[in-house]
């Protein structure tokens, strides 16, 4: 077939009509939505975080403590007391003093497991609260609203009734299984931070990855909240890297709607 | 190779190299924006402490939230049982005594039919000993037959009572829920029981004789 061409008259040479593709419309409309799209995306990202911020500080700013005046409220002082009040109940309570880099789950006010943060990192929102701001976060203890896993919480098993002697002897004998399980999980307190656990000891493009995937997470949450007319909504993060071992008794210790104790000392 | 290098050679490369962008930087901003506007940055330096000053009514005040705090771990012995990794704590006058391998509720349920299933599974929470058993006797529940595919017999058949089975001490926590020794030796560490804690043989003797009648049992 006779290919058809046609004169460029500003570059002088001949171009074939079907490598012109570039030219079309069909190329430029589609790419040029997507691109608005994303800068829309990118602004309103923005303006929640914003949004975000003013409502995090006054949240707190307008919320009173029974004991203490927020004047003379020491964040010390808070965080104790908030502890304290905590020992009253009898499910486990997790306790995250960042002025010492500890997680402890406490349970009637008798410490049963401790671990440390081996990193901190946290959203920007956070770590430029005021000083007081943070003594009132102290002062209030959070709950666990909504979690995420990689694995179960409690896992069940369902067995069936044997038939007999000689089946339920077979059932008997089988050795239970050992499985190393390897918790990554994050909860979203009531007070709109989130907390992702992580392993320290992972490192290189395995990080990388469960970060993107996280970042993909809650990139499509907020994706799915712009389809449904909402300002996407901006969650501050704080992330911990604990070791495999603790992660996994932390995420299983807790129950579903734990309470949380936050000493929000930030290092400079 | 030919085609990229045709690609980059060809006078209308920018345009490409346009159209690109256009297609792929969208998907970079979907995807980086959530974290380029959270702005997550690690902590690293100790030194720098935030916060409010700590004035000297504060300092009394925070003497005693520690000294309420510390009232509230028990000063004798308590036992500490976690149920993730099946192993126990010995506390004694708040230093710890022994701690060791153990095996908790295998979380597991029994189905026999529609109407009848049990759940094999340890309860957390704060426990006292309610009383202790030297040579328990274990009356064996309906569910021991059900799971070893015998008939129910009646409740104090003579075939629902034996010795040894339970090891040489027992610790009742009330609800039917026990802490006692174990035949099963070679599963201590692992979630195999009914509910109950097993203890090995040296572990259970060390907690008997440690914990009077009263003291917490925390698991978690």
């Amino acid at each position: 077939m006779e290919e058809q061409i046609e004169m460029d008259n500003n570059l002088g040479v001949e171009i074939p009509k079907a490598r012109l593709w570039y030219l079309s419309p069909f190329v430029w409309l589609p790419g040029g939505i997507l691109m608005s799209m994303s800068l829309l995306w990118f602004v309103l990202n923005i303006a929640s975080a914003y949004i975000a911020v003013s409502e995090f500080a006054k949240r707190f700013d307008a919320s009173q403590s029974a004991d203490v005046s927020s004047s003379n409220l020491s964040r010390e002082v808070a965080f104790l007391q908030a502890r304290f009040d905590l020992s009253r109940i009898d499910t486990t309570v997790l306790v995250m003093d960042f002025e010492n880099q500890i997680i402890s789950l406490e349970m009637g006010g008798v410490l049963l497991h401790q671990s440390s943060m081996e990193v901190i990192g946290i959203s920007s929102l956070l770590k430029n609260l005021k000083p007081e701001t943070l003594a009132k976060i102290a002062a209030k203890p959070s709950r666990v609203v909504q979690w995420w896993s990689n694995i179960e919480k409690e896992p069940l098993k369902v067995q069936h009734a044997p038939e007999s002697p000689e089946e339920a002897e077979k059932l008997a004998a089988e050795i239970p299984e050992v499985k190393t399980h390897e918790a990554f999980f994050s909860l979203d307190l009531d007070t709109g931070v989130r907390l992702v656990f992580m392993h320290h000891d992972e490192t290189g493009f395995g990080k990388f990855l469960r970060i993107a995937g996280q970042n993909i997470k809650v990139a499509l949450q907020q994706a799915g909240q712009l389809l449904r007319g909402k300002l996407p909504a901006y969650i501050p993060i704080i992330r911990l890297e604990v070791s495999p071992d603790d992660a996994l008794i932390i995420f299983r210790a807790i129950p579903e709607n734990a309470n949380v104790v936050i000493n929000p000392v930030w290092n400079n | 190779m030919k085609f990229i290098s045709h690609f980059l050679s060809n006078k209308s490369f920018p345009i490409k190299g346009l159209i690109i962008l256009v297609y792929v930087l969208p998907f970079v901003l979907f995807i980086f924006t959530p974290m380029l506007v959270n702005g997550v940055m690690n902590l690293t330096s100790k030194s720098g402490v935030a916060g409010v000053e700590v004035s000297r009514q504060d300092s009394i005040k925070i003497a005693a939230l520690h000294q309420k705090l510390a009232k509230c771990e028990p000063a004798g012995s308590y036992l500490v049982i976690n149920t993730i990794t099946n192993t126990f704590k010995l506390i004694n006058k708040r230093t710890l005594v022994h701690e060791g391998f153990c095996s908790t509720g295998s979380n597991t349920k029994l189905v026999k039919d529609e109407s009848q299933s049990w759940m094999f599974k340890t309860p957390k929470g704060i426990f006292r000993v309610q009383n202790k058993i030297t040579n328990p006797l274990w009356k064996k529940p309906d569910w021991y037959f059900i799971e070893s595919g015998l008939p129910v017999p009646p409740p104090n058949h003579e075939s629902r009572f034996e010795y040894g089975v339970l090891g040489d001490y027992a610790l009742n926590l009330g609800n039917g829920y026990l802490i006692h020794g174990t035949l099963y030796q070679r599963f201590l560490g692992l979630p195999v029981t009914h509910g109950c804690v097993r203890m090995g043989d040296a572990d259970l003797e060390m907690v008997f004789k440690t914990m009077p009648v009263g003291s917490r049992v925390y698991i978690f």
